[in-house]
């Protein structure tokens, strides 16, 4: 088991997948998005390639309404 | 009003935040007149996608903030995310220190502008009205600076003019733009008289009863000051000049 916070949210996966497919089974890929692990960016480029580990914190992100 | 290598039309920035609807938000852009609007990063929700559609819509440029960061580190990420996300290399900086105030860090401001400089990033720092705020963030490179007028979202104006006109003094070839504070169109005029180039506001114009109305009014003022400004100001005096003449003036000797 993997146990994650996926945008503070506790999280236990069955096995280590890819950064793209956490957030591809979670959220909408239509969406823009950007994401951190563990407090560091991560680019779009390297999602494929990252696979996920206990106690990884991921921040899935977006446009949000701003001053 | 110049940001970096983009040219606005309008010398108003407007915040996309609290509008009571999305037709009026891009009422408001429209009677502002401003093409350039400032945008949050935030965790993913359902309702992002809309929101990025309708920012998209208006066709402005996106000046993405790090609002909410009271660290370097986090205004350093949440920058490179909005890099990514709008593909925009311009970042209004803002590393808080103080969550009642809200008040910018400077020394967290100048660690974060340093690096996201290095990162190749185009910063435009929320900074207060200090002038040694003011001219570190010059030093590093910021060609926009931002001072505080005020409190964000206090409406009060400009707390301290006489530290504002310093720093349009110091910083003659900067493009500054207050950023805060900003409650009534009589704020602008009085920033754009002190030789400011722009103004950056949300508060006033989504907690106006109309806030297209507010918006149009805002396109208005700036333009009578603009003018007013370019036609010259006359030198303010501490005694009386009489207007009329006193040549001829009855029961004289």
């Amino acid at each position: 088991m993997v146990k994650i916070k996926l945008n503070g949210e506790k999280m236990t996966l069955i096995e280590n997948i890819s950064l793209y497919d956490l957030v591809r089974s979670n959220f909408s890929l239509k969406t823009s998005f950007a994401v951190a692990l563990n407090g560091e960016f991560v680019s779009k480029s390297r999602h494929r390639s990252i696979i996920i580990n206990s106690d990884d914190n991921i921040e899935v992100v977006s446009a949000h309404p701003g001053g | 009003m110049k940001i970096y290598d983009v040219t606005l039309k309008s010398n108003i920035i407007l915040g996309s935040s609290r509008y009571p609807s999305p037709k009026v938000f891009q009422n408001c852009i429209k009677k502002s007149g401003t093409n350039m609007v400032t945008v949050a990063i935030r965790r993913l929700v359902p309702g992002s996608e809309d929101f990025l559609k309708i920012i998209k819509k208006t066709k402005c440029h996106i000046l993405p903030n790090t609002a909410g960061c009271f660290s370097p580190k986090e205004a350093i990420v949440t920058a490179e995310m909005a890099r990514e996300l709008f593909e925009t290399n311009l970042i209004k900086l803002e590393v808080i220190e103080d969550d009642s105030t809200l008040k910018p860090s400077m020394k967290g401001t100048i660690k974060a502008t340093e690096k996201l400089m290095d990162k190749g990033f185009k910063v435009l720092p929320y900074i207060t009205d200090n002038i040694k705020f003011a001219t570190t963030m010059k030093s590093l490179g910021c060609k926009v600076i931002m001072p505080w007028g005020s409190h964000i979202g206090s409406g009060r104006g400009l707390d301290n003019f006489s530290k504002l006109k310093t720093i349009r003094e110091e910083l003659l070839d900067t493009t500054l733009i207050v950023d805060a504070g900003i409650g009534r169109v009589s704020h602008v005029c009085q920033i754009i008289e002190l030789g400011f180039d722009g103004i950056l506001l949300n508060s006033a114009v989504v907690n106006s009863k109309s806030p297209e109305k507010f918006a149009e009014s805002l396109a208005l003022g700036m333009k009578a000051v603009q003018n007013s400004v370019k036609a010259g100001l006359m030198t303010q005096r501490t005694f009386a000049t009489a207007s009329t003449s006193n040549k001829g003036k009855p029961f004289s000797k």
